[in-house]
């Protein structure tokens, strides 16, 4: 048993830093949260505008990588921690590399909704912390969503039908995270609407540097369990 | 500047242009006209005024005919494609700021300013620039939309903060217009701006798509493209002029001008409705104005009265 224990250590590390397999990874490309409204309810989902797939958020991983990593400025960004603090961004214009992730509800028919959706910040389970914002003509943040202050943000986005919007999404740390948002409209013919919460899985990549010191020390953890047979 | 606008109402004429150009835009028009049946996209007579719809400027490319690359707009919404020339992209009201301090590119701080953010305002229109419709594998690079006139009583401005916080001007026509101006048209994908105008009023904005098909050592150019913006509140546009002839001479001609008051018209005379030469500047006022044209010679003469200035 003492034996086997090294080896159970370093398998229980490979799951927990190895991303989740079972999911499509999207890392680069244009992407949307969407909206749409199928036999009477909301329906969440992720589409790979790329490939023109649709995925449930449990079957898709956002995926942020490594070079999204960019330090906090500070002043009128203060919300991404003093200046120099590390963050993993997803931009709101296309950037080569990255996910180009938005926020839509393309497949619905603005003459069925009235006004705008609305999509809520619902719970961040995480290393870290997310932000949504968007930045002004003057070039001034205008935080959506913030999970580390929500009183300092509305905590939600309006989505017009038939519309998608891009945003800079914002990650304190890598890791897993598992962000739950939550739609809700009043759908002209059917009446109010609300989706529930609907958890979305994204993964921040962190540093190679870091990738290559986990590795390291797990191959140090195998080696250890070999010398003792 | 001469702060003719160009789409004003004329009592004798509509707008005149030069004749080579109303050759070329007439072509032009044929040209999307007949890319617009075969694709089955919709034509209109009355051009569509789009308001708060997404909409992208939108580079397309039809290999096989004259100039193979095109730029529409595209209703990102209604999912319909239309000409230039059959909408009006209007920049309502709510569009209307003030200038801050530290950004002397767009003018002096405190000065009214006109922007359709890049990012979704619902009560404006949401305009962006689209490659979408580009076959990937088949350009070297992006495309790119650049910018070649500006007639308005203003400034047009397009740009981005990058994700560092720096502003990055893709257009400016305040600091003249050249290479420097252009957006770029990815394959298969799009982006949106901030678009910029320091003035009311109506803005003619024309655009050339340029790209370079894979392995190939020329350009493809797009037909030049002009585009209508319409920034509200419009300016009241001067009331039609009246030109009527009481006497004509052996050569001069006695006419009575009834138009708005301070308003200054520009006669103008041909001989054969083809070449067009000015005549007599004459001034309106609340009563009719009467002066002499001097006839060029004998034969048939042509005239008619255009607004060249606004009121004082």
């Amino acid at each position: 048993m003492k034996t086997e224990l090294p080896a159970l250590l370093a398998v229980a590390s490979l799951v927990a830093v190895a991303p989740i397999q079972a999911a499509t990874p999207l890392s680069s490309g244009h992407a949307d949260i969407g909206i749409a409204y199928e036999e009477g309810a909301l329906d969440l989902h992720v589409h790979d505008e790329e490939n023109d797939t649709e995925y449930s958020p449990a079957d898709a991983l956002l995926v942020v990588n490594a070079q999204a990593l960019q330090f906090a400025p500070g002043g009128a960004y203060a919300f991404l921690g003093p200046a120099g603090t590390p963050n993993w961004i997803l931009p709101s214009s296309e950037t080569a590399g990255l996910l180009f992730l938005g926020i839509g509800a393309e497949e619905l028919d603005a003459a069925d909704w009235q006004g705008n959706l609305t999509l809520r910040l619902d719970s961040v389970s995480g290393p870290g912390s997310f932000y949504l914002w968007s930045v002004n003509p003057f070039g001034q943040p205008v935080l959506h969503m913030d999970s580390a202050n929500p009183s300092g943000a509305p905590g939600v986005v309006s989505v017009s039908p038939g519309n998608h919007g891009h945003y800079n999404w914002g990650f304190s740390a890598p890791g897993t995270y598992s962000i739950s948002f939550e739609a809700s409209g009043l759908n002209i013919a059917d009446g109010p609407q609300n989706s529930g919460p609907v958890a979305f899985q994204f993964e921040v990549v962190p540093e190679p540097q870091t990738w290559a010191l986990l590795v390291l020390g797990l191959a140090g953890l195998l080696w250890g369990c070999r010398s003792r047979r | 500047m001469k702060s003719t606008d160009p789409l004003s109402p004329l009592l004798l004429r509509p707008v005149r242009r030069p004749l080579r150009t109303r050759m070329v835009g007439a072509a032009a028009r044929l040209a999307f006209l007949a890319v617009c049946l075969v694709a089955g996209w919709r034509v209109s007579g009355e051009p569509v005024r789009l308001t708060t719809q997404h909409v992208d400027f939108r580079v397309l490319y039809a290999p096989g005919t004259t100039n193979e690359l095109f730029l529409m707009v595209r209703d990102g919404d209604a999912r319909t494609n239309y000409a230039a020339t059959n909408v009006v992209l209007v920049v309502r009201p709510p569009a209307e700021t003030t200038l801050p301090e530290g950004f002397p590119e767009f003018g002096q701080a405190g000065s009214p300013f006109w922007i359709l953010p890049a990012s979704q305002n619902p009560e404006l229109l949401y305009l962006g620039v689209s490659g979408e419709g580009l076959p990937s594998g088949v350009f070297a690079g992006s495309p790119e939309v650049q910018l070649i006139g500006v007639r308005a009583p203003g400034d047009f401005f397009a740009w981005r903060f990058d994700p560092s916080g720096s502003l990055e001007l893709f257009m400016d026509s305040r600091n003249g217009i050249g290479p420097d101006d252009r957006i770029p048209a990815p394959v298969g994908g799009h982006g949106h701006f901030n678009w910029g105008f320091s003035s009311n009023g109506w803005f003619e904005v024309t655009f050339r798509v340029v790209g370079r098909l894979a392995g190939a050592t020329t350009n493809l150019l797009a037909a030049d493209t002009p585009f209508r913006f319409a920034v509200e509140p419009l300016p009241p546009e001067p009331a039609a002029a009246t030109l009527s002839v009481l006497e004509a001479g052996s050569d001069s001609l006695a006419c009575r001008l009834t138009g708005s008051p301070g308003v200054s018209y520009q006669i103008e005379l041909s001989s054969d409705l083809g070449s067009w030469r000015k005549g007599t500047a004459v001034r309106g006022a609340v009563d009719p104005v009467d002066f002499t044209v001097p006839l060029p010679g004998p034969g048939q003469c042509y005239l008619y009265v255009r607004a060249v200035a606004g009121v004082d």
